[in-house]
């Protein structure tokens, strides 16, 4: 199997189980599913990259804005820790 | 571009959109998370669709079946054409050499095609930018090797197994039409690809001993070349 298949694959199973659970244990907080999705992206990226590093401006692209993302709710949690209310 | 993968994404990327809207309306965070992460993976997916990029397969089996026009009556003309190669390490620098002779180290960096005591041979110095492959010096090590390099870099097949043993047997399987068509050529790209990236993996010189295809399934026996 070619590594890209078995990332798309891996990352839509993945994707899907870790949504399942969450729905199972009653998640309302949207960003939890999000903050999970990427990180599974960014493991699965490292274990089984489908792309040779650096080769491409548009994965490098998504990579740098999954990364801003996932900062951002991070650092909404951790203010909402710090500060609540 | 990989359409089949633009294509989910997109699928992907639409029915989330429309799972979020849906959610928001509802006022279901649930359904807004769900919807958030579909976007983020058809986002990835018709990313990788858009960027990956299949190899030039066929430009280079138009190429090589051009350049076969030169090299088999070359081989012809030399008497080689039932001879199969090797792959020699001399001085530290790796030769693909072509002779029903033994391999004459001295003299294979000299000249690329001679005739050496009446024994025309060709050695051919392999380029040493050619990618690095991880080294071996166990069958399980060689076969991951030779899975990294012939099926996902090269699409040569699509799986290899190793019997290590005091001859190295390697088999491919599910080998494509074409590339099974162009194994048939003395000095073909596949039996090259296999010897070469085996003999650069475990930096010995080894000698392409017999090669059979049955079906779709190549299979290849290399024997270590014995110290002249």
């Amino acid at each position: 199997m070619k590594k890209i298949d078995l990332f798309a694959l891996t990352l839509v199973v993945m994707i899907f189980i870790s949504n399942f659970m969450l729905l199972y244990t009653g998640e309302a907080r949207a960003d939890v599913y999000l903050s999970l999705a990427i990180l599974i992206y960014y493991i699965l990226y490292s274990v089984i990259p489908p792309v040779e590093a650096g080769k491409h401006k548009e994965i490098s692209l998504l990579n740098g804005g999954l990364f801003i993302i996932f900062l951002v709710i991070v650092s909404y949690r951790v203010y909402q820790v710090l500060y609540p209310g | 571009m990989e359409s089949k993968y633009l294509i989910v994404g997109l699928n992907i990327l639409g029915a989330s959109i429309l799972l979020g809207i849906y959610g928001y309306l509802v006022n279901d965070s649930r359904l807004i998370g769900v919807a958030l992460s579909g976007i983020m993976a058809g986002t990835v997916i018709s990313v990788l669709g858009w960027t990956h990029t299949e190899y030039a397969v066929n430009l280079y089996a138009d190429y090589y079946r051009l350049v076969r026009n030169i090299v088999i009556p070359l081989m012809e003309d030399l008497g080689l054409t039932g001879v199969l190669p090797s792959v020699i390490f001399s001085e530290g620098k790796a030769y693909l050499f072509v002779s029903p002779g033994k391999p004459i180290l001295d003299k294979i960096s000299s000249s690329v095609i001679g005739i050496d005591e009446g024994i025309p041979y060709i050695a051919v110095p392999i380029p040493e930018d050619l990618p690095e492959v991880g080294k071996a010096t166990r069958g399980y090590e060689l076969e991951g090797v030779l899975r990294d390099v012939l099926i996902n870099t090269y699409g040569i097949g699509s799986n290899v197994e190793v019997t290590w043993g005091s001859d190295i047997k390697i088999l491919i399987y599910n080998v494509p039409i074409h590339n099974i068509h162009l194994s048939k050529d003395p000095l073909n790209p596949v039996d090259l690809a296999v010897l070469i990236t085996a003999a650069r993996s475990l930096h010995r010189s080894l000698v392409l001993k017999e090669r059979v295809i049955r079906g779709n399934v190549y299979q290849a026996i290399l024997k270590e070349v014995a110290e002249t």
